[in-house]
């Protein structure tokens, strides 16, 4: 896809950050551009419910990790204050050794270097490509009934290159953040920076993977991944060899002129990703897009997912309900918790790739994020734990 | 031997339909004329003089191609100005809910008042002329299309649309790309029902023409001349056109948008497709 070497992370951000705005010395050098969590060894949760006394906050490391959680032209409410550390063990000691040689296929051999290098120095590589400052959504009940909060008071930055999985419960707000992200809907409080400018519509540069893959009946698989580019005028011909390339890398080489009513869920959500990566957007923004899979193609997805990240240098926010996922997948895995108390813990991890779906290290982190993700979900209706809930 | 036998099956295919309709209609006119004694006409007398017309026998003062042929114009220009008002409200309704509120009452009410209850009202309107006829088929085309339009505009999926944006699809091409394909179950439906209430309207359409001719006129016209084989005839005519128009116009569109999609038939739209 891109001119850089393929199968090489590394190059791949390092193209990003140095093209484009961001890689303006002024911009570098701008109070805060620079997240101060991406100091080795601080990867910190955020209890949501724990109201932290002022002089606690004053800590330098928490103060470090205020900057993960809360952009810092604002000021953090007590709630959403920083409370706990964890420090995830180094890289070496949370992977068996032995773990190693059953990562196979679906990532080249020597991709795995370089992006462990990169993990396990700077785990939030990258400066803020997109970033939610305060961000709300409130969407205007109708016929009488009280207006839904979706999202309050959401801080949330994605670095170049990164990806970046959101985990919550139905009702956090998961799906309202990407159609912020994509610029489907505006936020009612709060902004929403693409590159440090407000974002004002959908465009070919944040392109979303559905969940239920939206693709176009009335045109065959060639047909939807061409459709962006024939939208962007490029000529039908080259359209169409971008798409029949893009859907080779995808795996759906023979199925260029299917109809998408005669494929598979899964091959349906392939053409989704390969209409998605024709763009080659910078922001890949995949909304809980494998939740209707069956395991075995999901599992297939995950790795396709993964290898194409690796080759193509996007930064990816990846919304889901699974934790497994998560942390299978994602540099960083953040909470999303039901409005009001929105973003909880984030984790880095650390994990190398291409990475082991049994591999304990991540199922530890996996079982405390559930811990983390049970603190907002047990009431049932949201309203007994947080009675302002609904305010 | 297998293969003849294919072949007498496909034959039979073909034929049971014919043998079936045109034997209920030879039925009923031997009854007729058994038991009430008066000559009714049966599909071979009615074949018979739909030869002689097509060969050019003057009827009422025209040939039959005449006759066809004002039926067919008068026919378009009203199917097509219903179809095109049709469209436009469907767009205006389809997208304002304040729009719909007030007017979709009466589309409604126009929608179940019959034919030839138009008649006074197309003579008040503007007189026994082309305008009076053209309008009643107005009448009749625009509440079907009007209806399934706004129900067209309305199935329009908001995943789509969202897919379209963010392709950066413009509003033009979001309407033609997205809008369109996505609105057509529901289009065709209403362009099916449409087309054939405007060709069922067409004999009371031509009571109230002003020049004597027309299939609609010919058939009203061959009860006063007692020519119930001419009318018989015309019907005949009417049925094979409005036929013909199903099967060769929107049958072969279906089957190149609708069928292939997916999205078979009005329920059938983008989600119902998609849970398939």
């Amino acid at each position: 896809m891109n001119s850089m070497t393929p199968n090489s992370p590394q190059a791949s951000t390092e193209v990003m950050g140095t093209s484009g705005p961001l890689g303006s010395p002024e911009l570098r050098d701008t109070p805060g551009f620079w997240d101060l969590s991406k100091i080795p060894g601080t990867h910190e949760a955020v209890a949501p419910h724990e109201a932290v006394p002022p002089h606690e906050a004053a800590i330098p490391r928490q103060a470090v990790t205020q900057h993960e959680a809360v952009t810092p032209h604002e000021a953090v409410p007590p709630r959403e204050a920083v409370t706990q550390h964890e420090v995830m063990p180094p890289r070496e000691a949370a992977i068996p050794p032995q773990a190693e040689p059953h990562h196979e296929a679906v990532v080249l051999p020597q991709a795995a270097p370089h992006h462990e290098a990169i993990i396990s120095q700077e785990p939030s590589q990258g400066m803020p490509l997109l970033e939610l400052r305060q961000v709300s959504k409130i969407f205007g009940g109708q016929d009488g009934r009280a207006d839904v909060t979706a999202l309050r008071g959401l801080n949330l930055t994605l670095h170049a290159g990164e990806f970046l999985a959101v985990v919550g419960a139905s009702g956090s707000g998961k799906s309202t953040l990407i159609d912020l992200a994509a610029g489907f809907t505006r936020p009612s409080a709060g902004e929403v920076l693409l590159e440090g400018r407000a974002v004002a519509g959908p465009g070919p540069d944040r392109v979303v993977v559905f969940q239920d893959h939206a693709v176009f009946p009335w045109y065959t698989a060639e047909g939807n991944v061409a459709y962006g580019l024939r939208r962007q005028g490029v000529s039908r011909a080259e359209a169409r060899a971008r798409a029949r390339e893009a859907l080779e890398q995808v795996g759906l080489k023979d199925f260029v002129k299917a109809w998408p009513v005669s494929l598979s869920g899964g091959m349906r959500q392939r053409v989704a990703l390969a209409r998605a990566l024709v763009l080659r957007p910078s922001i890949l923004l995949l909304d809980e897009p494998f939740a209707s899979l069956d395991v075995m193609t999901r599992h297939r997805l995950q790795d396709q997912l993964v290898t194409l990240w690796q080759q193509c240098g996007w930064s990816v926010i990846f919304v889901t309900h699974m934790l497994d996922e998560a942390v299978y997948l994602a540099d960083r895995v953040v909470v999303l918790h039901r409005p009001p108390h929105g973003l909880g813990c984030q984790e880095n991890v650390v994990a190398p790739r291409p990475r082991c779906r049994d591999d304990a290290a991540l199922a530890a982190l996996a079982a405390k994020l559930e811990g983390q993700l049970r603190v907002s979900t047990e009431p049932a209706d949201g309203l007994k734990m947080w009675p302002e809930n609904g305010a | 031997m297998k293969f003849a036998r294919a072949w007498a099956v496909r034959l039979w295919r073909v034929a049971a339909p014919w043998l079936f309709g045109l034997g209920l209609w030879q039925a009923i006119a031997l009854m007729v004329s058994a038991v009430r004694g008066i000559p009714f006409p049966s599909p071979w007398q009615v074949a018979q003089v739909l030869w002689d017309m097509a060969l050019g026998m003057i009827f009422l003062e025209h040939s039959l191609y005449h006759h066809l042929g004002m039926s067919l114009q008068r026919w378009a220009e009203g199917f097509g100005l219903g179809l095109g008002a049709g469209l436009v409200y469907a767009l205006a309704a389809g997208g304002s809910e304040g729009v719909r509120r007030v007017t979709m009452p009466t589309v409604e009410v126009i929608q179940v008042i019959p034919g030839l209850a138009w008649i006074p009202v197309a003579i008040l309107l503007f007189g026994l002329n082309h305008t009076a006829t053209v309008t009643i088929i107005v009448l009749t085309t625009f509440p079907a299309v009007a209806i399934a339009g706004v129900m067209g505009v309305r199935s329009v999926d908001q995943r789509y649309l969202r897919a379209g944006r963010m392709c950066g699809a413009g509003p033009l091409a979001l309407f033609a790309t997205v809008s369109l394909p996505c609105a057509l179950p529901h289009l065709l439906s209403g362009l099916r029902i449409g087309m054939g209430a405007a060709w069922r309207v067409l004999v009371a359409a031509e009571m109230v023409v002003g020049s004597g001719d027309g299939l609609g006129y010919a058939i009203i016209q061959s009860r006063w001349t007692m020519d119930y084989v001419s009318a018989f005839a015309c019907i005949a005519v009417i049925a094979i056109l409005g036929l013909g128009m199903e099967r060769l116009v929107l049958m072969p569109l279906e089957r190149r948008t609708l069928a292939r999609w997916g999205m078979v038939a009005a329920a059938g739209t983008a989600s119902g497709a998609e849970a398939a």
